[in-house]
């Protein structure tokens, strides 16, 4: 069968002693990448491009996508251990992961983290391979209508992540939707909350937000409780999973493997999406909601495989079409064309030995990451015992620098503070930045898409509702919120009553 | 006659965004409103704004009504102390290096703790600026002045 | 008595040397003597960006001391801009602008002047913007799109990567020069359009040749003109604006190595010598034209020239469509 031989070409090409080494390299600097907060995979891939043109292209795009992915298993490890999110995908994990390591299990949570984006990062590889050239055109049939249709859905979802006050979580959406709007509006051109200064004009980094309201707070949060050291508990309880997280925990890959693998196509955003629908679905269906939020695994083993998932089949679009989906598409995008490689459909059919490749070095690289990642579980928990008076400098030092090297300014890191202050302020008054951060990142897009529909729909509102897909998705966030809101008027009649 | 607050975490919160909401609606007058068919850059940050001013006002009014408990804060130490170690590195790193710019850093945020000592201060600076520099800038490879520029 | 007034005078003199200014060419014979920062207005793994770190590398091999690539990006080129126009004219800062940084200065505020603050190197590179049409639309050249849109006043939509951008203002001036009724659709980066290009959402699309040649390649979009007054090499085939009718619209878009305004003429002279010699080593151009720029070289004066007449150029075009950024 085609598919087979194909498979037996991947598997020469990726098997070479170069290109192996080079998928181990790229993996192991992409796990360092992913580990620091604040440098992303982005700015790393970037920084050795330069070194990719004195090799074959094929070894070049191995190397990046090892980079590509080993930072979404970095990212999550640092969520679990230190409530910092490496990547935007990796904020969910944080919720419950984090909530984990304080419970002294940053061991399974890790562990689970790790097999469940194993796992997905199969599942996504063998799709890829399967089905690349549909699930490009299913991409494409995604106007603006049925994206801002996705967004509203998202945010529907994004009441979920909190499990505190849903007035305050929604509050908190809002507040991070008008700080997703500070910048250029692409529109008109105006600069929006700018205040004149012009680091802002291009929007607050997602890394500046993140780094103060995760870390920083949650750094003066940890020392304000110090006396009480409920915190900092130093008793770790076994390095893996046990049979009952690994039984509470399997469904939850799979259905999050196949959300990410779906999301991850579509270049409008929809990766970032996966690991927070599927933290929602999780919480959803999960017979004990309550449970969320302060450690349970599903809320890690789910978004988990979603984002890896999503990682994955991010490449479809711009293997398939040439479209990339995120910033590190994009420059892999350019890394190909340097080396006179043209993506598109007929890559499949002139390089072969290329597209082939890369998909079989996807999953090597996976396996070399979960090889590389178990072991350093140990070393990670070891590290979570060092008192925490020692720790969370380090941790300070490491936002610092990682919010300097996003764009060398001080403004970013006095906006951080800035962040750091609000986010402990916030957090005394039971008011959690999930919600927050997800406002942030789906706000503009959803102002940008509904504006988009309406000049192509030339002023039409019926379009959201006329399109099958944004139809569906509409129904869907409407359901969600009703459901959500249910229970919550059954409480207050009963009180009433 | 005396209002008593009795949801503290609510009622501040709520007045928190509530303040968030006048400062949206406030800048977003400047911009372009339109309208829901033709939007200009204004339309959606007033939108925000208002509901920020509903759902603030909306909590803080619910932090009168209801039971709650009291915002607990032990001290104001942590608060000012990391703040000042980031401050401290964003304003020393570029005239003083890096090495100058992490000593203020540990120091500071060592400050932090109840249980600072300077011994370990000192030892937590030698180990950080070194794993620093290995990793940010020989491995790395980040544009940062280890110390001053002339 | 004498002795010691002629020692005296000697030493004067050999101190008063120390103070004279030293000669420019023996300035140029020492440079460079620590490292060159090359800014870069814009995110590692843009044109600027590789052309620079191409360019600083072999730079570095031949002048002996590394060439430092500084990643400046922010507000579409501004802060970079704003931070070389400031930087001390002595040689050791090189910054590499191109249109976007031409067009933005009549678009809106900029704290840099193209022509006032900068001393141009040589010109290094040109790509010009082409422009794109699925295949599902039919027409097969710039005339019939005229034509179609004549007839669908109001119909036909085209995007851009954002509001002021050179796409948007080619796409205007087409609006004017060919008297049709288009409508502007935004997107952030030219990426996200070529999705909706793709789709057959967005009819038209003035995107730069390195985005369309791939594009093309499986037939789904056709390239109908290219904004330049020279045909491509890498699209001999098909027409320029300024051949169709429209030679308003022949503005490429332009990569130069400058320098800040004030360095002097020994060390801009030494530079262009090596960037010359950069850009016709075949390495060289082979990067440059898989990235579908097509690499220059030009004297100091040339280079000044041609980037004074862009900005006027931007400037009318700016002017005429009415475009302004608030």
């Amino acid at each position: 069968m085609d598919i087979f031989n194909n498979m037996i070409l991947g598997f020469t090409v990726a098997f070479t002693p170069w290109n192996l080494f080079y998928c181990l390299f790229g993996a192991l600097i992409g796990t360092l990448i992913g580990v620091l907060p604040g440098v992303g995979p982005a700015a790393t891939i970037a920084l050795l491009l330069p070194f990719t043109f004195n090799v074959p292209p094929v070894t070049a795009l191995i190397m990046l996508a090892g980079i590509y992915y080993g930072s979404q298993y970095g990212g999550s490890t640092t969520s679990i251990l230190v409530n910092i999110p490496g990547e935007s995908s990796s904020v969910v994990t944080c919720l419950d992961g984090y909530a984990m390591a304080r419970q002294g299990r940053a061991g399974p949570a890790l562990a689970i983290a790790a097999m469940g984006s194993f796992f997905a990062g199969c599942v996504a590889t063998v799709i890829i391979c399967l089905l690349a050239p549909t699930l490009g055109e299913l991409a494409l049939k995604f106007g603006p209508a049925e994206y801002f249709s996705m967004m509203v859905l998202g945010l529907v979802g994004a009441t979920m992540l909190a499990h505190g006050s849903l007035l305050k979580a929604i509050a908190m959406i809002l507040f991070g939707l008008v700080l997703g709007l500070v910048g250029t509006d692409v529109n008109s051109g105006t600069r929006r909350f700018t205040f004149g200064i012009s680091t802002l004009f291009d929007g607050i980094d997602f890394v500046v937000v993140v780094m103060g309201l995760f870390g920083l707070a949650e750094i003066i949060s940890s020392l304000d409780h110090e006396k009480k050291k409920e915190i900092l508990t130093t008793k770790v309880s076994g390095l893996m999973p046990t049979r009952s997280d690994l039984k509470a925990s399997w469904k939850a890959v799979i259905r999050g493997t196949v959300l990410g693998s779906v999301l991850g196509i579509l270049p409008g955003g929809g990766a970032i999406l996966s690991s927070f629908a599927s933290y929602a679905l999780e919480k959803r269906i999960a017979s004990d909601p309550s449970r969320f939020g302060i450690g349970a695994i599903e809320g890690v083993a789910g978004p988990e495989s979603a984002n890896n998932a999503g990682a994955q089949t991010s490449f479809i679009p711009m293997l398939t079409l040439g479209i990339p989906t995120n910033g590190v598409m994009a420059l892999m995008l350019g890394a190909m064309m340097i080396h006179g490689i043209t993506p598109g459909p007929r890559v499949m059919v002139e390089r072969p030995d290329l597209f082939w490749g890369l998909i079989v070095s996807m999953w090597v690289g996976n396996l070399m990451l979960v090889v590389l990642n178990l072991p350093l579980i140990g070393i990670w928990v070891r590290l979570l015992t060092v008192p925490y008076r020692f720790l969370y400098p380090a941790i300070v030092m490491f936002c610092c620098i990682g919010v300097y090297s996003l764009n060398n300014s001080i403004f970013d890191l006095a906006m951080a503070t800035g962040f750091g202050i609000v986010g402990y302020i916030l957090l005394k008054l039971d008011c959690e930045p999930a919600p927050l951060v997800l406002g942030f990142i789906l706000g503009p897009m959803m102002e940008i898409y509904f504006r988009r529909a309406m000049v192509l729909s030339r002023g039409d509102f019926t379009v959201f509702f006329t399109q099958p897909i944004s139809l569906t998705m509409l129904l869907a966030a409407a359901i969600l919120l009703l459901m959500n809101i249910a229970p919550i008027v059954r409480h207050k009649r009963e009180e009433v009553f | 006659m005396r209002i008593r607050i009795r949801n503290g975490k609510d009622f501040y919160a709520g007045l928190f965004f509530f303040f968030i909401g006048i400062v949206t609606v406030l800048e977003a007058r400047a911009y372009s409103i339109g309208t829901a068919r033709s939007m200009g850059p204004g339309y959606f940050p007033i939108l925000l704004g208002y509901l920020l001013l509903m759902i603030g006002g909306g909590t803080a009014i619910r932090g009168l009504w209801l039971k709650g408990e009291g915002i607990k804060i032990s001290s104001i130490r942590p608060l000012l102390m990391v703040s000042g170690a980031v401050l401290s590195f964003a304003f020393l790193l570029k005239p003083c290096g890096l090495i100058l710019a992490l000593l203020a850093l540990v120091f500071i945020s060592c400050l932090g703790s109840r249980e600072f000592r300077i011994r370990y201060a000192v030892i937590l600076f030698f180990v950080l600026a070194a794993i620093a520099t290995v990793l940010f800038v020989y491995v790395l490879g980040l544009p940062l002045p280890l110390f001053w520029s002339k | 008595m004498r002795k010691k007034l002629m020692l005296s005078l000697m030493s004067l003199a050999l101190i008063a040397t120390a103070f004279v200014p030293y000669p420019d060419s023996a300035l140029a014979q020492t440079y460079p003597t620590k490292p060159i920062n090359f800014i870069v207005p814009f995110p590692a793994g843009t044109g600027n960006d590789v052309i620079a770190r191409t360019i600083g590398d072999k730079l570095s091999k031949s002048l002996g001391k590394p060439v430092v690539v500084d990643n400046k990006a922010g507000a579409t080129g501004a802060i970079a801009g704003e931070a070389a126009a400031k930087a001390p004219p002595d040689g050791y800062t090189i910054f590499i602008p191109s249109t976007t940084l031409s067009i933005n200065m009549s678009v809106s505020k900029v704290p840099y002047d193209l022509v006032k603050d900068f001393t141009p190197v040589a010109l290094v590179g040109v790509m010009p913007n082409c422009l794109l049409v699925p295949s599902s639309l039919p027409v097969k050249s710039i005339k019939e799109l005229i034509e179609l849109a004549k007839s669908k006043p109001g119909q036909l939509n085209f995007g851009s990567n954002g509001f002021g951008g050179a796409p948007h203002l080619l796409a205007e001036m087409l609006k004017i020069a060919g008297q049709i009724d288009i409508v502007h659709v935004a997107y952030k980066g030219t990426n996200e359009v070529v999705a909706d290009l793709l789709a057959g959402r967005v009819q038209l699309l003035f995107a730069p040749l390195t985005t369309g040649i791939p594009l093309i390649k499986d037939g789904r979009l056709r390239i109908l003109g290219v904004a330049s007054d020279k045909r491509s090499p890498a699209l001999p085939n098909v027409p320029t604006m300024a051949e169709v009718g429209f030679p308003a619209l022949a503005i490429p878009n332009w990569y130069a190595v400058v320098a800040p305004a004030g360095t002097p003429k020994a060390i801009i002279t030494k530079l262009n010598t090596e960037i010359t010699k950069i850009m016709a080593m075949d390495d060289v151009k082979e990067r440059l034209t898989n990235l579908g720029v097509e690499p220059r070289s030009s004297t100091p004066e040339e280079a000044a020239a041609y980037i004074k007449q862009d900005v006027a150029k931007w400037a009318k075009v700016i002017r005429d469509s009415g475009v302004q950024m608030k």
